[in-house]
């Protein structure tokens, strides 16, 4: 009884999944259009260029073959959704997640993300920021990390003395130093700085990270202008900003 | 030596000596007139002069005339003034089998469709074809290229300010070839001049002079910001041919012993398919490839499109992997078949548009995204400042501000030169005037009267240059203005217009002066002098040049 019941069952079973979609000599074709939602999530809401940052990708979709790229940066290693990456320098990068399928890659997902770098100091003044004084001692050139809490020493920079830059075509006399400390020849040029008609940038700021890796920071412009204020001596302001070519 | 007989005391004749001779009558018939010579030399002389006076005219004529435009119109056409500092042509090889797009060093990018060329006798070109592509930005190129800047509108001589200028040219066997009539090549030019106020010009060198084509403007989409660029977007256009849209043949009652399918669809994910409700599609007895087994799984997608032998459709399934198609012929139940036939008509011809605008919808979505990672990927060398600032030290203005960099889009219909100018007043002045009725205050730039003087030139030793051409440049001026030797008589200077000033002797050294040494300069009323300077002889190319006089 038992065994007539489960082979009635089954046949009920086969009848009843053929009938779905297939009867006799009239079928149903069920098309759906494939649903593929994709998503990246960061730790914060931007990369920090002293550390290793990482970020996750989902996708939802049965076909989970794709590829990530990042602009502006490497993906060093990644497990699963999780992804790590680095920077060398600051600025915009943009992760992008490509579907792989037979008819090529398609473009599932981008998002832009700011890179930012830790503030510079320069002879006593932080970036963006202006003094009276130079404070010549010492280490002149680092960067502080507020994540880690810690300096950054540079450990090369170039700086250029432009004698007219209102004009692309006037070369820049480069002077490099191999240090964070501005050899003679730069103080030179510091303590008889024209600001009427030239400029002072700091170049290829390179600096060590607390996990070794170097960093190039961005590059700045030391602008000093007479303090108007003080009119008993000839007093200069010195400012250090970002210059943006 | 000759004995003349001089009668110093000769006798007075008598009153009848007188009377007797008085006989005028006989004298008069007496007298035989004799050539006379002065009365042929005084005609002789008058003819001279007459010649002489109009040739003086003519020539004077002649002379004003070539004066006055010679500072305007190098000769010949296209001069170069120092061919060793010609700007060079980069050359490409082009199969003409296929498509080619070129990448110039600037990141101008050139289309050239595949059979573009004819040779001199009208023949077709195939195989490779050398291409020659150079183009001019800033006034040094434009100086260095020969090429005429002036153009003339409506009689009104105007100087070209450019926003970039190319020279394409196409040879097979060292023998020019043209444009095969009908072809043309694509140009997207990158140009640092990102004003809306250009136009494009070609230049006839049979004519010698630029033609209009048409306005260079973001409006007519001939110019375009690059970092706003998008890619091209997909279109669907040639899935929907002329033939699809025609009416469908009338749906059939459904055969029994025949295979059909319905569909089962989302009407929110395939709108256009709502046209088929109601319908069954019946597989054609011809139809070998079907499989009543594929009704098994679940398809991605779904796509219906009549069959060339218009009374038939094909239907497509897709997944990710494979796809299907059957020949099929639209049928109704029999129970169905008079109301539904009442309709049918309308609703399939809803189906194209229907599927059209899902097609739109989609692209649209696919293009937005494709558009933000464009968009996105332009700022990252923006914000790479490292870079910006290597790009800023070497002077490459074409990377140091890639924000404001244009495509210019040049359709090329003859090999040539072509350009993307605005025809501006050189020497201009600013005026401002009160126009009674509105009370508006209107400024207008206008052709300023230009002071002319004889130049004359020397170096700094006050050694006397001759000289063949003289450019005068002006800082917030692209362009040059050239000046033959021939107008040096007649030349015009203006301190305010100049800032810098280029001679070429006839030695083809460059001499120049700056605003610095404008000094030196000595005018009176109707003379100037300049005290011009030598470069060095290490000065031999176009980017000294321009590191030179800060150009």
């Amino acid at each position: 009884m038992r065994l007539s019941c489960i082979f009635i069952s089954f046949t009920l079973l086969l009848v009843c999944r053929g009938q779905n979609n297939i009867s006799g000599r009239s079928m149903v074709f069920k098309v759906r259009a494939p649903l593929t939602k994709c998503s990246v999530f960061c730790e914060d809401s931007v990369f920090l260029l002293e550390r290793e940052n990482s970020f996750r990708v989902k996708v939802k979709d049965k076909n989970k073959s794709i590829k990530v790229t990042l602009e502006g940066g490497n993906i060093i290693s990644h497990e699963g959704e999780a992804y790590t990456c680095r920077f060398g320098s600051s600025g915009i990068a943009v992760i992008t997640v490509y579907q792989e399928s037979s008819k090529g890659l398609r473009l599932l997902f981008t998002k832009k993300m700011l890179v930012t770098e830790p503030p510079l100091f320069f002879c006593g003044i932080q970036l963006d920021s202006a003094s009276k004084v130079l404070k010549m001692k010492g280490c002149q050139l680092y960067a502080y990390s507020k994540y880690y809490g810690i300096k950054m020493p540079v450990v090369s920079f170039d700086m250029y003395f432009a004698e007219d830059t209102t004009k692309h075509s006037v070369k820049p006399i480069r002077l490099k130093s191999d240090t964070c400390i501005i050899s003679p020849e730069m103080k030179d040029k510091l303590l008889h700085f024209q600001c009427k008609h030239s400029d002072i940038y700091f170049h290829n700021i390179m600096c060590i990270a607390p996990d070794g890796h170097k960093k190039l920071l961005s590059p700045v412009q030391l602008k000093v202008k007479v303090d108007s204020t003080n009119t008993k001596e000839l007093n200069l302001i010195y400012a250090v900003q970002k210059k943006i070519f | 030596m000759n004995k003349y007989k001089i009668n110093l005391n000769q006798e007075k004749l008598s009153e009848k000596e007188i009377v007797q001779q008085m006989d005028f009558d006989k004298f008069m018939s007496d007298y035989v007139a004799k050539p006379s010579w002065m009365l042929n030399g005084i005609k002789l002389y008058t003819l001279i002069g007459t010649t002489i006076t109009a040739v003086a005219i003519a020539g004077f004529l002649i002379y004003k005339t070539s004066e006055l435009n010679s500072d305007m119109v190098p000769l010949p056409f296209i001069n170069p003034p120092l061919k060793s500092m010609d700007i060079p042509f980069e050359s490409y090889q082009v199969n003409m089998d296929k498509d080619t797009t070129i990448l110039f060093k600037t990141g101008s990018i050139i289309q050239v469709p595949a059979n573009s060329f004819i040779d001199s006798n009208g023949n077709n070109v195939s195989g490779v074809v050398d291409m020659n592509y150079r183009e001019f930005h800033d006034p040094i190129e434009i100086m260095l290229s020969g090429i005429p800047m002036n153009y003339d509108s409506a009689g009104t001589q105007y100087q070209f300010e450019s926003a970039g200028m190319l020279e394409i040219s196409a040879f097979q066997h060292n023998k020019p070839l043209r444009l095969k009539p009908g072809k043309q090549l694509s140009v997207n030019m990158v140009s640092a001049a990102s004003g809306d106020n250009y136009n494009i010009y070609y230049l006839d060198t049979a004519q010698k002079c630029w033609n209009y084509i048409l306005e260079n403007t973001y409006e007519n989409k001939t110019c375009q910001k690059i970092f706003d660029s998008v890619p091209p977007s997909k279109s669907y256009a040639s899935e929907v041919s002329p033939e699809q849209n025609q009416m469908p043949q009338k749906p059939s009652k459904a055969n029994p012993d025949a295979y059909d399918f319905a569909l089962d669809y989302d009407k929110t994910e395939f709108p256009e398919l709502t046209v088929y409700d109601g319908i069954k599609f019946e597989i054609t007895p011809d139809d070998k490839v079907f499989n009543p087994e594929l009704a098994k799984q679940t398809w991605d997608d779904v796509y219906i499109k009549r069959h060339p032998d218009n009374e038939h459709y094909i239907v497509t399934f897709s997944s990710e992997k494979i796809s299907h198609s059957f020949a099929v012929l639209p049928v109704f139940e029999e129970k169905n078949y008079d109301e539904a036939l009442k309709n049918y008509a309308t609703k399939l011809a809803q189906y194209q548009t229907m599927l059209q605008k899902r097609k739109t919808r989609e692209t649209t979505r696919g293009d937005s995204l494709y558009r933000i990672k464009a968009i996105f990927s332009g700022k990252v060398p923006q914000t790479n400042l490292n870079e910006r600032f290597n790009n800023f030290v070497a002077g490459n203005f074409m990377a140091a501000s890639p924000e404001k960099l244009v495509y210019r889009t040049l359709v090329i219909s003859k090999m040539g030169f072509w350009n993307c100018d605005y025809p501006a007043a050189y020497f201009i002045n600013t005026v401002s005037f009160n126009t009674a009725a509105f009370r508006i205050i209107n400024r207008l730039k206008i052709d300023k009267i230009v002071p002319r003087y004889s130049a004359s030139f020397s170096d700094k030793t006050g050694t006397p240059l001759i000289l063949k051409t003289v450019f005068l440049f002006r800082d917030d001026f692209n362009g040059v203005y050239a000046i033959n030797e021939r107008a040096f008589a007649r030349f015009p200077f203006d301190q305010e217009h100049v800032d810098k000033m280029v001679g070429i002797t006839y030695d083809n050294k460059v001499v120049y002066l700056t605003k610095a040494d404008f000094g030196s300069i000595k005018i009176n009323s109707n003379s100037i002098h300049f005290q011009l300077q030598e470069t060095s002889s290490e000065i031999k190319t176009a980017e000294q040049l321009k590191q030179l006089l800060k150009i």
